[in-house]
């Protein structure tokens, strides 16, 4: 077996092939989760025939990793449809779901497609903390009934739980309960803005001293599939490494090199996909270096700092400037390593 | 006969009927994929065929630079048949002849023996006009 990871992501830099599309297939969701990136839930997303056209033009592009999220995908009509449309083509296909608009039907269908992984968001195992984030009452007994049902099928979970003031003290019980179980368990301490620049759900993340209580765990769940690219990452010398392998359209048919990167390099009602992979905007993004980063060149986090120009531009104003939220778990994991000799 | 997702075979030294190092694919029966591939081992040396057999949806795939990449969605393993998989190869190397290999590739991956018995038919006719050299170990690779 290749080191398929790393491999397989280092050649599709080196050959300029989108390995990695994520498609955001509506924004639409029965959830109104107080930290969601989204800044509306109405968008129905591309119609089916646009994405079925989305979908050979990334097969010719040489994709192999499709990832699917929303919104909630499984409010998607013809969702299924589009599911087995993506499998038959070939793609590895995975999904990001928040698990309540699902039954054992579909699961058992999802089963049968050999879907890569699903992943879906827990903030607790107690409800009330749970829901009062999500804001919808149930919406975890719901989840975990569907997870126990994945489990069941044999299907891969991912639990991502982003860290927050309002679940800083359950994200042991959620790590103990993906262990125990065999789900991949990926907490994240970043909290982005919304796409509309709106910060105001910043106020949900964690303070210095509750990053450094929580840094290490973040470290050590760290997967090996994510470790390996975020080495490569780190011995890439261009700005966003992603730009060179990934591409992003969103739920209006704009693209953008990856979700968090909303620099639009075009729309498919413009232009075919494979001429926004090739075109000028996506082209001036791969001239960047990492060189371009002054503020990194004298900065002593270099070592621990994974900077993310998409970040940057979202919350910090320019895809050069230093990325806060890079910086708050860079500087966590330093003081941490300090404290550690 | 429905046919879902893909299995894959590599056949070393096939190449040579007439494709020399380009990279085709042709359907055939029933969704049997057929892909030539110059240089899996690179480009002088050896060429290879690799068989897809599309029974279930085991696998994901893609071809990058003319090499076959397969994701078994199983365990998310990633197999390059450029420098192929050790089971592949082990499977490879013991077993000489194409079907015995086919069977037990297919079987590993839980293909139903109906189906595989009938598809083997179709193959075996698909397959009649190609001379089929003994397989690498891996080894002599």
């Amino acid at each position: 077996m290749i080191d398929s990871t790393r491999d397989i992501q280092k050649l599709s830099r080196e050959m300029d092939i989108p390995l990695n599309a994520t498609i955001e297939l509506l924004t639409e969701c029965n959830l109104r989760c107080i930290h969601c990136y989204i800044p509306n839930h109405s968008e129905k997303g591309l119609e089916d025939y646009q994405l079925f056209s989305l979908f050979r033009e990334l097969r010719e592009m040489h994709t192999l990793y499709l990832n699917l999220t929303g919104g909630e995908i499984f409010l998607k009509k013809n969702i299924m449809g589009l599911l087995e449309e993506a499998r038959n083509m070939g793609f590895s296909v995975s999904l990001l779901s928040n698990a309540t608009q699902i039954d054992e039907r579909i699961i058992r269908r999802l089963a049968e497609l050999r879907i890569s992984s699903f992943g879906t968001t827990l903030f607790s195992l107690d409800s009330s903390i749970h829901d009062a984030i999500t804001r919808v009452s149930g919406s975890l007994e719901k989840a975990l009934l569907n997870i126990a049902l994945l489990k069941e099928y044999n299907i891969k979970v991912e639990i991502k739980t982003p860290i927050m003031r309002q679940n800083l003290l359950h994200y042991g019980r959620i790590e103990h309960f993906c262990d125990e179980n065999g789900f991949l368990f990926n907490p994240t301490p970043t909290i982005t803005s919304k796409n509309d620049g709106d910060n105001s759900v910043k106020k949900s993340c964690v303070d210095d001293e509750q990053m450094d209580a929580i840094a290490d765990m973040i470290l050590r769940r760290t997967s090996e599939t994510a470790e390996k690219i975020l080495k490569t990452d780190k011995e890439d010398k261009s700005l966003c490494p992603n730009t060179k392998n990934s591409v992003f359209i969103d739920a209006y048919g704009d693209v953008f090199p990856c979700i968090n990167f909303r620099y639009k390099i075009g729309d498919v009602f413009s232009a075919d996909l494979k001429n926004i992979w090739l075109g000028l905007e996506r082209r001036y993004l791969l001239s960047l270096d990492k060189n371009m980063l002054t503020h990194c060149r004298s900065c002593n986090l270099q070592q621990e700092c994974y900077p993310c120009p998409g970040l940057a531009l979202l919350e910090d104003g320019s895809m050069f400037a230093c990325s806060s939220s890079a910086r708050k778990m860079a500087e966590a994991e330093h003081r941490n390593k300090k404290k550690g000799g | 006969m429905r046919i879902n997702g893909w299995r894959a075979l590599y056949f070393p030294n096939m190449v040579d009927k007439g494709i020399n190092g380009t990279y085709n694919k042709n359907m055939v029966n029933n969704g049997i994929w057929i892909y030539y591939v110059d240089y899996l081992l690179g480009k002088s040396r050896f060429g290879g065929v690799v068989l897809f057999l599309s029974y279930t949806h085991n696998v994901s795939w893609q071809t990058i630079n003319d090499v076959l990449y397969i994701v078994d969605e199983r365990d998310s393993s990633i197999y390059s048949l450029g420098n192929a998989g050790k089971d592949f190869w082990a499977l490879i190397g013991e077993l000489h002849d194409y079907r015995v290999i086919m069977l037990s590739l297919l079987k590993r991956y839980n293909v139903e023996e109906q189906v595989l018995n009938v598809d083997l038919l179709q193959l075996a006719e698909e397959l009649e006009h190609m001379e089929f050299v003994n397989c690498l170990s891996e080894d002599e690779i």
